[in-house]
C-alpha cells in the first residue's frame, strides 16, 4: 500500500506528487498516457523545413483521427504525439452543442503543451460567486492562497513586472520579457486614453532567467525559440515534466506508472474512506487495482468528473462524493474572441528573437469600468511586423514584388485577444453516457455546455473594446472575430467539482477535501468554483501545493 | 475588414504560412480517398513554370533553388485530401490554359509566363468574383508561397531564421538590410 496515490501527472497532479514527496510520502503517480522522457522525446531540435509536410497535418488523417484535436493552434506534425487520437477517445454533446476538448495522453499532460499565461487570482474573484449569488462561494479567499502563489512561481519560475494592480496581485517574479517599441508606445496611449486600464507584461511560466534550484533539476534560460509546443529539451518553461517530476523523483519517494486508466475510485464502506483505484492497462486492457491511504483525483476536469461518476457503490449510488449532486455540474471555459488591427508608421524598430509570451491587459470592466454584465475579460495583446498575417503575402502580386515584401519588416500589426469569465451555470455538465462506451470499456463522457447572455454581451463589448483601443491608437481594424469561440477552444475547462461552504452545493471544502470522503481529495481544474478570467494554471498549481500540504498534515496527525 | 466567423486559436496565435493559406483547402476536406501519385509530366512543367514565376530566382534565391516544384507535389501526395488535390490540381490547369499568341503557358518564355501569371493573379484575386476557381488560385499561391519560405535555402538566404536566438531582444534598428524573421506567430 503507498501513502498516497494521484491520479493524473499533469499541471496539478505533478505538483501535489512533488509536494507529498517531499513530505517523505510514498507516493504512485498514475498516468493513462504513454511515457515521455524530457528532453529525448521532444521535437524541438527540428528546423521548419524538417517538419513534415510545412508542419501541418495530412488533410485526410486529421479529419479520420483529430477531427478535434487538429483544431488547436498548437497542434503540428511536430507536436502531434502530445494530442490524442479522438478516433480512440471518443466522447459525446448535443448535436446542436458541440464543445471541443483538447487533450494530450502522456506523461505530464497538457503541462507539455500549455500557453504558460500565468496570474493570481484576486479577492475580487474569490468574492465574485458570493457577492452575486451565483454558484457556489468559495471557501477560500486570496489570503488563503497568497503564500502558495508565492511557492509555485518561486518553483516554476515566472516572468513578469510587479504592477501594482489589485485585481491582478504581483508575485515573486523573473525579469519580464520585454515589450517591443511599438507596443510599449501603445501602452502609453492606451493608458493615457483608457485611465482605468492597465497595459503590461504578461506573466509567463519562463525562465528569463534561472536560480539554483531551477538549475539543480536541469533547467536553462529561455531561448526564445517559440516552438515550446513541440517540449523544450532547455527546460526553459515549466511542465511537469521539466519540473514538478525530477524534484518529486530525487526524493525517492515517487513511484510513476504510466498506461493505468483508472476506471474508478475504490470506496470502503465500513472505513467510510476511499482504498484505492481500479485501473485499466492501455496497452493489455488488464484490470488490476493499487491501494493508498490517500488518494488525489487530478485527471482534469471532464476526466476526474467521470472517473467519480463511474465510481458508483451502495453508498454514492450517483458516483463517489457526490452527495451534492454536483460532481460533473458547472463546467466551465474561457469565452475568446479577437480583434486585429494594421498601422500606419509606428517605431522604426524591429526585433529579434521569438518571445514565447505577449502582452496583457487585466480585467477593467466591473472593476474601474462600468459594464451590463456580470465579471469581465482580461486581454492577451502583441504587436508584429511579419507580413504574413491575413494571406498578406498572397495579396502582394508575385515575383520580385511579393518576395520583397516577404523578406521585409511590413507595417506593424496589433493582435488583441480577449478571454472572459464564464458564469457556474449547473446545466453546464458533464455526465456518463448511458451506453456507449470506449475500447476499454469505460462509459464515455457526455458533454452538455453552452455560452449564456452574460458571455454573449461580455465577450460582445470586449470586441468593441478591442476595436476602439485600435482605432483611437491610430489603426484601421483588419479582421475582427464573432463574440463567442465553440465552448472548449479556451482549454481552460474547469469547475465539475467544485469547492464550497456549504456541502449540500459543492464537492470540496477549502483544503480541496471532498465533503464526504475525508480521504480523497481533488486539485484540478475541477475544484474552480468560479472561472475568473485569468489563464486557470497557476491557481490550479498552488491549490493543488496547498491541498497536499493539508493532507499530509492530516495524515501525519492520523485525522484521515 | 475581414469577419472570421469560426474563431480558433490556431487562426490567431499560429498564423503560420501554411495555417493562412491553406484555410479554403482544409475547410473543404473530405473523407478518405484514393491516395494521388505525383504529377503529370505536363502538369508538373506548369508547376514549375508557376513556381519561378512566383517566386523568381534570377540574381537572388528562388522558387527552382529551393526545389519548390518537388515540395509541391510531396503535399499533394502526403498532405492534401483527395478533394483538396482535385482542386490545387484544377488551379494547375487553369494556370496551364492561360496563353498569349496561341503559344500555351507552359511552352511560353519566362517573361511572357510573368506576363500571364501576373494578369491571371489580378484576376484571381478578386475572390468574390472568382469563386472557387479564384479560391483554389488562393490555395494554390499560399502553397507555393509557404513550401518556399519553410525550405532551408529560403528561410537562410531570404529571412532571418535562428533556430536558437538565444533570447528576445525587444528593439533593434530597422535598416534596409533588416530581415523578416520566420516566426509562425509574427
Amino acid at each position: 500500500m503507498f501513502d498516497a496515490l494521484v491520479i493524473g501527472s499533469g499541471m496539478s497532479g505533478g505538483i501535489v506528487a512533488k509536494e507529498l514527496c517531499e513530505r517523505g510520502l510514498k507516493t504512485l503517480l498514475l498516468e493513462r498516457g504513454r511515457h515521455v522522457e524530457h528532453g529525448t522525446d521532444y521535437t524541438d531540435w527540428m528546423e521548419p523545413w524538417e517538419r513534415p509536410h510545412l508542419d501541418g497535418i495530412p488533410e485526410e488523417e486529421a479529419a479520420r483521427d483529430y477531427p478535434i484535436q487538429s483544431n488547436c493552434y498548437a497542434m503540428t506534425s511536430a507536436t502531434k504525439q502530445f494530442w490524442v487520437k479522438d478516433s480512440d477517445h471518443p466522447y459525446s454533446t448535443p448535436e446542436d452543442r458541440p464543445f471541443r476538448w483538447y487533450r494530450g495522453f502522456h506523461l505530464g499532460g497538457r503541462s507539455v503543451t500549455w500557453h504558460r499565461q500565468s496570474y493570481r487570482l484576486s479577492q475580487m474573484d474569490f468574492e465574485a460567486n458570493a457577492r452575486e449569488g451565483i454558484g457556489s462561494e468559495w471557501p477560500i479567499g486570496y489570503d488563503d492562497l497568497a503564500p502558495w502563489y508565492d511557492h509555485i512561481e518561486n518553483f516554476i519560475g515566472v516572468a513578469g513586472a510587479r504592477d501594482g494592480i489589485d485585481t491582478l496581485p504581483d508575485g515573486d517574479f523573473l525579469p519580464p520579457f520585454g515589450m517591443t517599441d511599438f507596443e510599449r508606445e501603445f501602452a502609453l496611449k492606451m493608458k493615457a486614453a483608457f485611465p482605468g486600464r492597465n497595459f503590461i507584461h504578461a506573466r509567463t511560466a519562463h525562465l528569463s532567467e534561472s536560480r539554483r534550484h531551477q538549475e539543480e533539476l536541469g533547467r536553462g534560460r529561455c531561448q526564445a525559440r517559440d516552438i515550446c509546443q513541440s517540449g523544450c529539451s532547455y527546460g526553459a518553461y515549466y511542465s511537469s515534466l521539466s519540473g514538478a517530476l525530477p524534484a518529486a523523483e530525487r526524493t525517492g519517494n515517487l513511484t510513476i506508472v504510466t498506461d493505468a486508466i483508472v476506471d474508478s475510485i475504490q470506496y470502503d464502506p465500513q472505513a467510510g474512506r476511499v482504498s484505492g483505484v481500479r485501473v485499466i492497462d492501455a496497452k493489455t486492457k488488464d484490470a488490476r487495482s493499487y491501494e493508498a491511504r490517500i488518494v488525489f483525483c487530478n485527471a482534469s476536469t471532464i476526466p476526474t468528473a467521470a472517473i467519480l461518476l463511474a465510481s458508483r457503490s451502495e453508498a454514492f449510488p450517483e458516483g463517489l462524493a457526490n452527495r451534492s449532486g454536483m460532481v460533473g455540474r458547472n463546467l466551465m471555459d474561457h469565452p475568446s474572441t479577437f480583434v486585429s488591427g494594421q498601422f500606419e508608421g509606428g517605431p522604426k524598430t524591429y526585433y529579434r528573437g521569438r518571445r514565447p509570451t505577449t502582452c496583457y491587459t487585466p480585467r477593467y470592466r466591473n472593476v474601474t469600468e462600468p459594464a451590463d454584465f456580470s465579471r469581465g475579460f482580461g486581454i492577451q495583446w502583441w504587436g508584429t511586423r511579419t507580413p504574413i498575417l491575413d494571406n498578406g503575402l498572397a495579396q502582394s502580386g508575385i515575383g520580385k514584388g511579393l518576395m520583397e515584401k516577404a523578406r521585409t519588416p511590413g507595417a506593424w500589426r496589433m493582435v488583441m485577444v480577449a478571454f472572459g469569465e464564464m458564469l457556474p451555470n449547473p446545466k453546464n455538465r458533464v455526465t456518463l453516457h448511458p451506453t456507449k462506451k470506449d475500447k476499454w470499456g469505460i462509459a464515455l463522457p457526455h458533454i452538455d455546455c453552452s455560452y449564456g447572455s452574460n458571455e454573449q454581451q461580455m465577450m460582445s463589448t470586449a470586441i468593441v473594446d478591442c476595436r476602439e483601443m485600435i482605432e483611437s491608437a491610430g489603426g484601421r481594424v483588419m479582421i475582427e472575430s464573432d463574440p463567442l469561440a465553440i465552448p472548449g477552444e479556451g482549454i481552460h475547462e474547469m469547475g465539475t467539482a467544485c469547492m464550497g461552504k456549504d456541502p449540500s452545493k459543492s464537492v470540496l471544502n477549502g483544503f480541496n477535501q471532498s465533503h464526504d470522503v475525508p480521504n480523497l481529495f481533488i486539485s484540478d481544474g475541477s475544484a474552480m468554483a468560479s472561472s475568473a478570467c485569468q489563464n486557470p494554471s497557476l491557481t490550479y498549481m498552488a491549490m493543488s501545493a496547498r491541498a497536499a500540504d493539508a493532507a499530509a498534515g492530516m495524515l501525519k496527525a492520523n485525522l484521515i | 475588414m475581414i469577419r472570421q466567423s469560426a474563431f480558433s486559436r490556431r487562426e490567431i496565435l499560429r498564423n503560420s504560412l501554411i495555417s493562412a493559406g491553406l484555410v479554403f483547402a482544409a475547410s473543404g476536406c473530405s473523407e478518405p480517398q484514393s491516395k494521388p501519385l505525383g504529377l503529370s509530366e505536363e502538369r508538373f512543367a506548369i508547376l514549375a513554370a508557376t513556381s519561378n514565376a512566383m517566386l523568381p530566382g534570377g540574381d537572388g534565391t528562388g522558387a527552382l533553388d529551393a526545389g519548390l516544384p518537388r515540395i509541391v507535389v510531396d503535399l499533394l501526395d502526403e498532405w492534401a485530401s483527395a478533394q483538396t488535390r482535385t482542386g490545387l490540381v484544377s488551379a494547375i490547369d487553369a494556370i496551364g490554359a492561360l496563353h498569349s499568341a496561341g503559344v500555351g503557358f507552359s511552352l511560353a518564355d519566362p517573361t511572357t509566363q510573368s506576363r500571364l501569371l501576373e494578369t491571371h493573379d489580378i484576376d484571381m484575386m478578386d475572390i468574390e468574383k472568382q469563386g472557387d476557381e479564384g479560391r483554389w488560385y488562393l490555395a494554390l499561391k499560399n502553397l507555393l508561397i509557404a513550401g518556399f519560405y519553410h525550405s532551408e535555402i529560403a528561410l537562410n538566404r531570404e529571412l532571418d531564421w535562428d533556430h536558437d536566438p538565444g533570447g528576445w531582444t525587444p528593439s533593434i534598428p530597422l535598416t534596409r538590410a533588416t530581415r523578416v524573421q520566420f516566426w509562425n506567430r509574427g
